[in-house]
């Protein structure tokens, strides 16, 4: 049990047209007061990667990989990679929509004197030394 | 009985698990069948039909915001992983599709993608793709 919550993984059994059918993949349910949430997937196969369908913050994904992994090889099963893929933030994504949150931008590289790289205090001087067609090859 | 948008549906392709953009929609499928006319020249009054043989399950598509740093090769799982296996295209992989994550309910099958397409590069229009793809089989319907 993990902060109060259950995880149960369970192969991925459902219905097809032609009756009951399971599906390569287990499914990582969380029981927390009776009530059942859907976490996440993971192949059928040795060190086959956890994909959350919730956002759950990294420190807790840790975790949630042990106990998925323990409970899959408890089944004879398969053991799970060490990366767990999650899907992204909604916060963040509604805040990267909005222009509210930007990417680091690339580290400038500044000269000796202090200026940033390719920046020219005198444009005339740069104009005067560059040659028409000097460079065309 | 309780209705639900599709606010909070989800999509992984279980062999590229990383692939994970921001989905903004994932089209509907359909499943359909022809009508087959058996009217012969003794019909009176109107046609008539019987169903065909086999239901034919149509493409998806699943639109997305697009992170450019996502494109490049050297991301884990970027796009070209995920429409390429090495200089051939992508096999057949394990796709669930769930409603949305508290219903629980959700289709499930091999699935392949069929195509990428980047949507319109403008300003002030947030930059947007989507990807098409096909079950193989009618997917398994579970919780």
């Amino acid at each position: 049990m993990l902060h109060g919550v259950d995880i149960v993984v369970k192969q991925l059994s459902g219905w097809s047209p032609a009756g009951p059918k399971t599906e390569p993949i287990d499914v990582i349910w969380a029981y927390r007061k009776g009530v059942k949430s859907k976490l996440g997937y993971v192949k059928r196969k040795d060190n086959a990667p956890i994909t959350l369908i919730r956002f759950i913050p990294e420190d807790m994904r840790e975790p949630i990989r042990l106990e998925v992994e323990k409970q899959r090889l408890q089944q004879g099963g398969c053991s799970v990679a060490k990366h767990v893929n999650c899907i992204p933030n909604p916060k963040v994504i509604t805040a990267y929509v909005k222009g509210e949150l930007k990417k680091p931008k690339p580290t400038t590289i500044v000269m000796p004197d202090g200026t940033p790289a390719g920046y020219y205090e005198d444009e005339d001087e740069t104009t005067d030394e560059t040659q028409e067609g000097e460079w065309d090859e | 009985m309780a209705h639900v948008s599709g606010h909070g549906a989800t999509l992984v392709f279980t062999d590229t698990p990383a692939f994970l953009p921001s989905y903004t929609s994932h089209g509907g499928f359909e499943a359909s069948r022809p009508s087959l006319d058996t009217s012969s020249l003794s019909t009176n009054g109107s046609r008539t039909k019987i169903g065909g043989d086999l239901y034919d399950v149509g493409p998806m598509s699943s639109s997305y915001l697009v992170d450019p740093l996502l494109m490049i090769t050297s991301e884990a799982e970027s796009l070209l992983d995920f429409l390429f296996a090495g200089a051939d295209v992508s096999p057949s992989d394990t796709v669930t599709l769930d409603t949305q994550v508290s219903s629980g309910v959700n289709f499930a099958a091999d699935g392949h993608v069929t195509g990428f397409a980047l949507e319109e590069l403008s300003t002030d229009l947030v930059l947007a793709a989507s990807i098409t793809w096909q079950w193989d089989v009618f997917p398994t319907i579970a919780e």
